[in-house]
């Protein structure tokens, strides 16, 4: 597994300083403490309702914390859930794409052609170039998926925040993602995913955050994941089978 | 060819065919983010809310689109302002205001006993009364409306498709949706006058359902929506004309004629490109 990135220039990406939010009185993140460094891919796992979409709004700017401070330095793009969106809108795939660059486009005024080509070759590096003109409702779960994914990179964003990009995802739109994902962390941007896919994350991420409402574990996969932090964010019993970890079923109804 | 020239002869008619064109323009492109955005409810509302405002214009002897502009516009600024609390959901809220705006124009129409006969046009629209002042009106708004909706299409139309999205990206959300709900208030006076306060949803929703059955792109979408309104407009004020009905009522059932001739033609016709039929996430 890769060690942190700590050759990339020293500065962080993003840092969180005990960083508590809650909606009302439910506390969603508790004393949430983190550095996110340059140039790497960061894997966000923890069960359901762990927080891990409010740390991503967090970062966002989109909550503010009750308490702590947040340091985002660089520009933010971010991918949503699937599930909102309304894909009977008459928009095409190009369409849904270019919507990541609207920020630079700026008001009253319309993508020109440069931003078009831009948006073609961010489908391509998706695998998408030939569905460009497709009307977004058309297209397989897999494939929005990738588009959500080419709106992301239209973004030119170096930190890039993608929640639960691959739920559900097909083969080939795994396969695009990882493909992706390790070039931007070439170009030295930060990714962080947040999934429910713990062998994917620990194949995949340099660096994994155990999330349960409080950081359960920072640090590479090995560590991050170690059966005991497991069954402390899970809260129940982890079995070791062949390296690899299953988490009991009991561990999933524990909410 | 007489049918079609005899009537424009007359000025009357032919400052109902400008306001009926306007109406088809307005409530064309407006329509088309009531129909994709799920918008009925609120711009029945709004349709409704707006009574009041054109009560007391008419009895102040002002113009019934000042009127209906005024209190429709704070009407939309209640809608949202409501519907941004988490205590009560947004159909519960439009439920309650534009209930309470209708009958504070039932309330006031029946204090003003001179001006009940003109209640009947204020329902079902008087579009032979369209006066050259209220016709500068309506084209200043309409023009207003379609213009403002085409600048703001790529905003609008990102946050009607992914509103988390345009959350994320630092989109004044909020403020883009009251901006909607004015555009559609204006859309909705241009109508008033020329369709009547009821019928009015009809022009917002029929053209624009019927355009989203031919197309997957938003901008032909609202052109088709503002050509199938205006095409509707004129259509049915001719009807209106040689067999002496109701205008208002004539306009709207030939919109709906024409979405069910294309519906038809869409569902039972030959499948050409396949369309989006397609799983809903919700």
């Amino acid at each position: 597994m890769s060690s942190p990135p700590s050759a990339a220039p020293a500065t962080a990406a993003a840092l969180l300083d005990r960083v508590t939010v809650a909606y009302g009185q439910h506390v969603v993140l508790d004393d949430v403490s983190l550095e996110l460094p340059r140039g790497s891919i960061i894997g966000l796992i923890g069960p359901n309702g762990a927080g891990k979409t409010t740390l991503l709004r967090t970062l966002l700017g989109m909550l503010s914390p009750r308490s702590g401070s947040v340091d985002v330095s660089v520009p933010v793009g971010y991918m949503p859930q699937l599930g909102p969106a309304a894909w009977d809108f008459p928009l095409t795939a190009l369409d849904v794409a270019l919507q990541g660059g609207y920020r630079r486009t700026g008001w009253l005024r319309r993508p020109g052609w440069a931003e078009r080509r831009t948006a073609r070759e961010a489908l391509g590096a998706v695998g998408l170039a030939d569905m460009a003109d497709r009307q977004i409702g058309q297209l397989s779960g897999g494939q929005r998926q990738r588009v959500l994914l080419a709106r992301t990179l239209m973004q030119d964003a170096s930190l890039l925040l993608l929640d639960e990009p691959l739920s559900g995802a097909d083969a080939a739109t795994e396969a695009a993602f990882l493909e992706t994902l390790r070039s931007l962390r070439e170009q030295g941007r930060t990714v962080v995913v947040s999934t429910h896919d713990l062998g994917w994350s620990a194949a995949n991420c340099d660096l994994l955050c155990l999330l349960a409402s409080r950081v359960i574990s920072y640090g590479a996969p090995a560590q991050a994941l170690s059966a005991e932090r497991l069954a402390e964010a899970y809260g129940g019993a982890v079995l070791v089978v062949g390296g690899v970890h299953i988490l009991a079923p009991e561990g999933h109804h524990s909410h | 060819m007489h049918y079609l020239t005899d009537p424009l002869q007359f000025e009357f008619m032919r400052r109902a065919l400008m306001a009926i064109v306007l109406t088809g323009i307005a409530s064309g492109v407006l329509g088309s983010y009531v129909v994709l955005r799920g918008l009925a409810f609120i711009g029945d509302a709004l349709t409704h809310a707006v009574f009041p405002g054109i009560v007391v214009a008419v009895a102040l002897g002002r113009s019934i689109l000042l009127g209906a502009l005024v209190v429709g516009l704070i009407t939309a600024l209640g809608i949202a302002i409501v519907s941004r609390g988490r205590r009560v959901s947004e159909d519960t809220a439009i439920g309650i205001l534009f209930a309470a705006m209708f009958a504070l124009g039932v309330v006031l129409v029946s204090t003003l006993a001179a001006y009940q006969r003109d209640v009947a046009d204020l329902l079902f629209g008087q579009i032979l009364a369209v006066s050259q002042r209220d016709l500068y009106l309506a084209a200043g708004t309409t023009a207003i409306a379609v213009v403002t909706t085409l600048l703001l299409n790529k905003e609008l139309s990102l946050i009607g498709f992914d509103r988390d999205m345009a959350l994320a990206m630092g989109y004044p959300v909020f403020l883009l949706d009251l901006v909607l709900l004015g555009l559609i208030t204006l859309a909705i006076v241009v109508s008033l006058q020329a369709i009547g306060n009821i019928l009015v949803l009809a022009m917002l929703v029929t053209p624009a359902a019927t355009a989203r059955l031919l197309t997957q792109r938003l901008a032909t979408m609202q052109l088709l929506s503002a050509v199938l309104g205006v095409a509707a407009g004129v259509i049915g004020l001719y009807i209106s004309f040689w067999w002496n009905v109701a205008s208002g009522g004539a306009v709207v059932l030939t919109t709906t004629a024409i979405f069910f001739l294309v519906f038809a033609v869409v569902e039972l016709g030959p499948r050409l490109p396949p369309r989006a039929k397609t799983s809903h996430s919700t």
